[in-house]
């Protein structure tokens, strides 16, 4: 039997608005070199300047990665010569990073600990044509997380469950996007295989992964690859491949002998950070229920079937509403059937995340409260959702100026219906005659000469009274 | 005496060339700065903490608050070679 030890490392750019060490924008431009400074393109003499909104994100997830906090913090250079970093050099973290020795225990994945969390700079980009490289030094200098896992995990496909968790926990936690394909969240994984008993085999480290499904493919080919090698009696070697999404294979990528002599050495220009205790005070105060122990209670306390606590607790702005909706008495059946149906179809449709449509739990309760009073029947609710998904408008504001009250009047329904018997004779005497289908018929054509706005289980009770 | 290998390594690690006549030269002066060193590390430091930093105290930080800097296009004309925004370099892989 042969045995897998697969482990990531998943590098974040946390959400602040100045870079990690200077003043300037962190934020995306196509006009390249625009948010730069000496500072981040690395003149000599310039001194770092540490942003302590970004200092407050790293302590945010290394707490909640449940990470021993090292009581000091030491930021080193990491030395290397390549053009993304001008200076020749990375300000990252190395022997003291702020949190280590962390676990994490997502549902359906084995326990996974984590290595350490270093918080370092993130490098420029460049663009490679013909004889020359283009150099943008934008993202230069962008707060970036690294989180490294030990290698935990068995399977391709448990990696691939982790990175999705771990993606809605940076979210919950409001420090990164998470967004892949833009790389503001971007992973490496480093796999080995070896006869079960052996312990780790050599380790080989896959680069450029822009996807999840990338990570779990990458990794498949790579076991198998690594397998047949070690089936075969052949060595594996060392080094770092790229995975090559066009040939659905792993590529080994040429490196340099002394690549990784990084000479790290403490940067003199950055003292020591040591978190103070009102510090992690304030750091506890923004932990929230991550993403996995929230859909976890949502089964237990709601009675919510797996998938749909899994919608309900893909995103917090989700979760918060469904549970604010709860607090304000909308039942779960119709909060979560409202959510998964007439608003995600809204919100999709006009391509918006709730965070930024118009809706409120407030707008949502009140609808869900004229409708189960009657007031509004269900073609008429969903019709002012569509509106007060993309209009700021107040529930009772959208229901009178579109005219989707009820009706209220039974008279007014009354005559309604008689017009509408009046005017289907035949299919009044089929009804008549014992045929119960053409009911339904019947029905649509009261609604539709309403306006919608009849009450359909009265008009059914008017109707049936009429002509039986 | 240090061994030429491992000087023409450390240089290399700086991105210096050496010629024959320098390596020669070199190797006896960093030989010395070698010997300097192990005498050091000799000193029993046993229960000290290094020290890294001699001033500045600790947990300096900034607020997170934005200042453009004026000097984009500045530093983009200063460079050796430039492509309308892109600083441009020869390639390297
Ligand atoms: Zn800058």
């Amino acid at each position: 039997m042969i045995e897998t030890f697969i482990g990531l490392e998943i590098h974040i750019q946390l959400l602040t608005k100045t870079k990690i060490f200077c003043n300037c924008k962190n934020e995306f431009s196509h006009i390249p070199n625009t948010n730069v400074c000496p500072v981040c393109m690395g003149y000599p003499g310039v001194l770092p300047r540490l942003n302590e909104e970004a200092v407050r994100k790293a302590y945010i997830v290394c707490r909640a990665l449940n990470c021993h906090l090292n009581e000091k913090a030491v930021f080193e250079r990491k030395n290397y010569f390549y053009p993304d970093l001008p200076k020749n050099y990375q300000i990252s973290q190395f022997a003291l990073p702020f949190g280590v020795n962390g676990l994490v225990e997502i549902d359906g994945v084995p326990k996974i600990r984590i290595h350490e969390a270093h918080l370092e700079e993130d490098a420029g980009k460049l663009v490679h044509e013909g004889m020359t490289s283009y150099c943008d030094f934008n993202r230069t200098g962008t707060p970036l997380l690294e989180i490294v896992t030990e290698p935990d995990f068995k399977k391709p496909e448990d990696a691939e469950l982790f990175l999705q968790n771990f993606r809605k926990m940076v979210r919950y936690l409001r420090v990164c996007d998470g967004n892949m394909e833009e790389g503001s969240m971007r992973c490496d994984v480093n796999v080995s295989v070896n006869f079960e008993g052996k312990g780790l085999g050599r380790k080989v480290e896959i680069k450029n992964l822009n996807s999840f499904r990338h990570v779990r493919l990458a990794l498949q080919h790579e076991i198998q690859r690594q397998s047949k090698m070690l089936t075969a009696g052949e060595t594996i070697v060392q080094e770092t491949r790229l995975w090559n999404d066009e040939k659905k294979r792993t590529e080994s990528m040429r490196s340099k002998e002394d690549a990784n002599d990084y000479r790290y050495f403490p940067e003199p220009d950055l003292p020591p950070y040591y978190p103070a205790p009102e510090f992690l005070a304030a750091i506890e105060k923004e932990q929230t229920e991550l993403p996995w122990i929230r859909k976890r209670r949502f089964i237990n306390e709601y009675k919510l079937a797996d998938d749909g606590a899994e919608f309900l607790t893909e995103e917090r702005e989700r979760a918060d509403f469904f549970e604010a909706a709860l607090n304000a008495g909308v039942s779960v059946q119709s909060a979560s059937s409202w959510m998964r149906g007439e608003i995600a179809k809204g919100l999709n449709k006009n391509k918006m995340s709730l965070k930024d449509s118009h809706l409120t739990v407030e707008k949502f309760v009140t609808l869900i409260k004229l409708l189960d009073e009657g007031k509004i029947n269900s073609q008429g609710a969903k019709k002012a959702m569509e509106i007060l998904i993309c209009e700021d408008k107040d529930t009772a504001d959208v229901i009178r100026e579109n005219n989707l009250m009820q009706m209220a009047d039974s008279g007014e329904l009354e005559a309604v219906v008689d017009k509408v018997i009046a005017g289907n004779d035949k299919v009044v005497q089929q009804i008549k005659g014992g045929d119960q289908k053409p009911i339904g018929f019947l029905i649509g054509q009261i609604m539709k000469a309403s306006g919608g706005k009849a009450d359909p289980k009265k008009a059914r009770e008017l109707l049936l009274n009429k002509i039986s | 005496m240090m061994e030429k290998e491992e000087l023409y390594k450390t240089a290399s690690l700086a991105r210096l060339e050496l010629t024959e006549k320098e390596a020669d030269d070199l190797s006896q002066a960093v030989s010395q700065m070698i010997e300097y060193f192990s005498m050091m590390e000799k000193i029993d430091v046993t229960g000290l903490e290094p020290t890294t930093h001699v001033s500045a105290g600790k947990n300096r930080v900034r607020k997170d608050e934005i200042v453009e800097s004026s000097l984009a296009d500045r530093m983009i004309e200063a460079a050796p070679e430039h492509d309308d925004r892109f600083i441009t370099i020869p390639h390297v892989l």
